[in-house]
């Protein structure tokens, strides 16, 4: 087990190099258009001593690797450098908006939780009867649906006609958060009972399952004792997976909803060419979602006895 | 039984085929369909509903919204469909390269997968988005960038499955050139499962190349696009609703028919998934 962590850690140092210098470049092409922008602001035609002044100081005259090498110390301790907007250090500000973001994933995640494993569940278990039908019309349905028009929908319906949630922002309480979680967990939800009732299926159909109904195992017992409890793994990798989509989804969300998160740090930051705000936010949320996937895996690892085995 | 199953299904890939054609031929011949100019303004049948004459209604600048959603399908499906062709070739031609000849060259473009995997999909796109400034050919860029890798594992590992098959050494003993291997032999033998994929994908593509557009990142204004046409009809959403659900019923049927073709061409041409998947 030790060793199998050490290894995940080893493999994930050029993961994290990749990340930041793809990071890293992204942002360097940006900050290259940055001197056409100030040329622009200024009016007129910069010169040539003064865009060399410029580049100097924001260290664009040295080597890339170099340019790469600074920039990644200065980041590791924290120093991201400042918005272009308020001025204000990036990391920080940064940090002050993840708590919200955090709170909105982990209640979606729950939600989704909630919606789908009742009921991929109950769609397997009633394959092909009108139940799980139903089911499947509905994550379908969810399937096909893009976020920003249910956020919108629900919106339309539940804050504006019927004036049971806020339009937005997140001040008043929990009645906030109910319209955003359940935008997306709509979506995740639907592609989860899919995933969910295929999982359970597979195990469903395995020839111990017929052994044991055949010395007399009830289907339930079945059901909870060995299916259920051999799907579970499985389904909780799936979920974990489909946390990057979340985090994607909640940059929308959190825009239309005027959740105060990264998310719409980051979009807010796009329309303002705040920079060094978009790459704290690419960077951040890249590291969070490798080390969300990190400890699945280890996780699965350590709970699943087939790969245990492997090991010893 | 299984037969007639089998057929029923064919049934259902053709008739989709069919209404798939058709929106694609609507969106293409988009200009000559529409019953108004979908560009021209006219403030004074501003946030119409619908009615006779314009039958979704108009936007805020009394545009038809008929008109601009007709419009809108030639850009966003386009787009979706061109951004899926891309990276469906790109990521196959590249898997199929790094599976086949293995060593260095595998590990290392191997490994830049996983990088371009390690980002939240949207997360990146919207980076990328951003930083070139938007437009619908950034986006598309922007998408491509974390989806190609998909492409390449998916052929990767069908191409290391059939490359120690005895027919690809008959073929080579039999004088046929790397090339000709892999195009010949091995492409038909996996062109299967990678267009399962790239049907399926259609759908998300849409759905992610509007969301781009609802930011602001995708195709801008004044551009008729499903997205940013969404987008704008934002801050009307109680007084004219209609503006919102007309681009909205659009991408959500858009997807629907894509993503059914998707599920009938993976039960068409991998049976042994259904099964599991219904």
């Amino acid at each position: 087990m030790k060793h199998y962590i050490l290894k995940r850690l080893l493999q994930l140092i050029p993961i994290l190099i990749g990340i930041t210098l793809l990071s890293f470049l992204l942002m360097h092409i940006a900050s290259a258009d940055a001197i056409d922008v100030m040329e622009q602001n200024t009016g007129g035609i910069l010169s040539e001593e003064a865009k060399e002044e410029v580049r100097r100081e924001l260290g664009l005259d040295k080597p890339l690797l170099e340019q790469y090498g600074i920039w990644l110390k200065n980041m590791l301790t924290g120093d991201m450098g400042e918005s272009y907007i308020s001025g204000k250090p990036v990391f920080s500000t940064f940090l002050s908006k993840l708590p919200a973001t955090i709170y909105l994933t982990v209640a979606s995640i729950l939600l989704t939780v909630l919606i789908s494993v009742p009921l991929g569940i109950l769609a397997a278990v009633k394959q092909n009867r009108i139940l799980d039908y139903i089911i499947r019309f509905f994550s379908f349905i969810g399937n096909s649906l893009p976020n920003f028009f249910v956020s919108l929908l629900l919106i339309y319906f539940f804050a504006l006609k019927l004036q049971w949630f806020p339009v937005m922002g997140n001040t008043q309480g929990w009645k906030s958060i109910v319209l955003p979680t359940f935008t997306l967990a709509i979506a995740m939800a639907s592609k989860y009972t899919r995933q969910i009732r295929a999982t359970v299926l597979e195990e469903w159909n395995k020839d111990y399952v017929l052994g044991a109904r055949s010395r007399g195992v009830s289907e339930k017992r079945i059901l909870y004792f060995s299916v259920l409890k051999a799907s579970m793994l499985t389904i909780i990798t799936l979920l974990a997976l489909s946390i990057g989509s979340l985090l994607g989804g909640t940059a929308i969300v959190e825009s239309i909803f005027m959740w105060d998160g990264v998310g719409k740090m980051a979009v807010d930051a796009i329309t303002m060419r705040d920079y060094p705000v978009i790459q704290a936010y690419v960077i951040w949320m890249a590291i969070i979602y490798v080390m969300v996937n990190l400890v699945t895996d280890i996780i699965y690892h350590y709970f699943d006895p087939r790969i245990r085995k492997e090991e010893c | 039984m299984q037969k007639q199953v089998r057929n029923n299904t064919k049934l259902k890939l053709i008739v989709l085929f069919i209404f798939v054609l058709g929106l694609l031929i609507v969106a293409a011949l988009a200009s000559y369909l529409v019953p108004y100019d979908p560009y021209e303004q006219d403030l004074n049948n501003a946030l119409q509903p619908p009615d006779r004459v314009h039958i979704l209604g108009t936007d805020r600048y009394g545009r038809d919204l008929l008109s601009r959603v007709i419009m809108g399908a030639q850009t966003t499906i386009y787009s979706a469909l061109f951004l899926v062709a891309f990276i469906t070739v790109i990521g196959t031609a590249i898997g199929m390269v790094c599976g086949y000849y293995g060593g260095i060259l595998d590990s290392v473009v191997m490994r830049i997968a996983d990088i371009f995997l390690a980002f939240p999909g949207m997360v990146f796109a919207i980076a990328v988005a951003g930083v070139t400034g938007g437009g619908i050919l950034n986006a598309i860029i922007a998408l491509a960038c974390i989806s190609w890798p998909k492409f390449a594992r998916l052929s990767r590992s069908q191409v290391i499955m059939m490359k120690n098959m005895d027919y690809i050494a008959a073929a080579r003993l039999a004088g046929s050139s790397t090339g000709a291997i892999m195009i010949r032999h091995i492409l038909p033998n996996i062109i299967g499962s990678v267009l399962i994929t790239a049907v399926l994908d259609i759908g998300t593509m849409i759905m992610e190349l509007a969301g781009l557009s609802f930011l602001g990142l995708g195709a801008a204004s004044p551009t008729a696009e499903w997205g940013s046409m969404m987008s704008n009809g934002r801050s009307m959403i109680q007084t004219a609703p209609w503006v919102i659900l007309a681009p909205g019923a659009a991408i959500f049927i858009t997807v629907v028919l894509f993503n059914l073709l998707g599920d009938t061409v993976r039960d068409v041409l991998d049976p042994k998934q259904k099964k599991v998947n219904g």
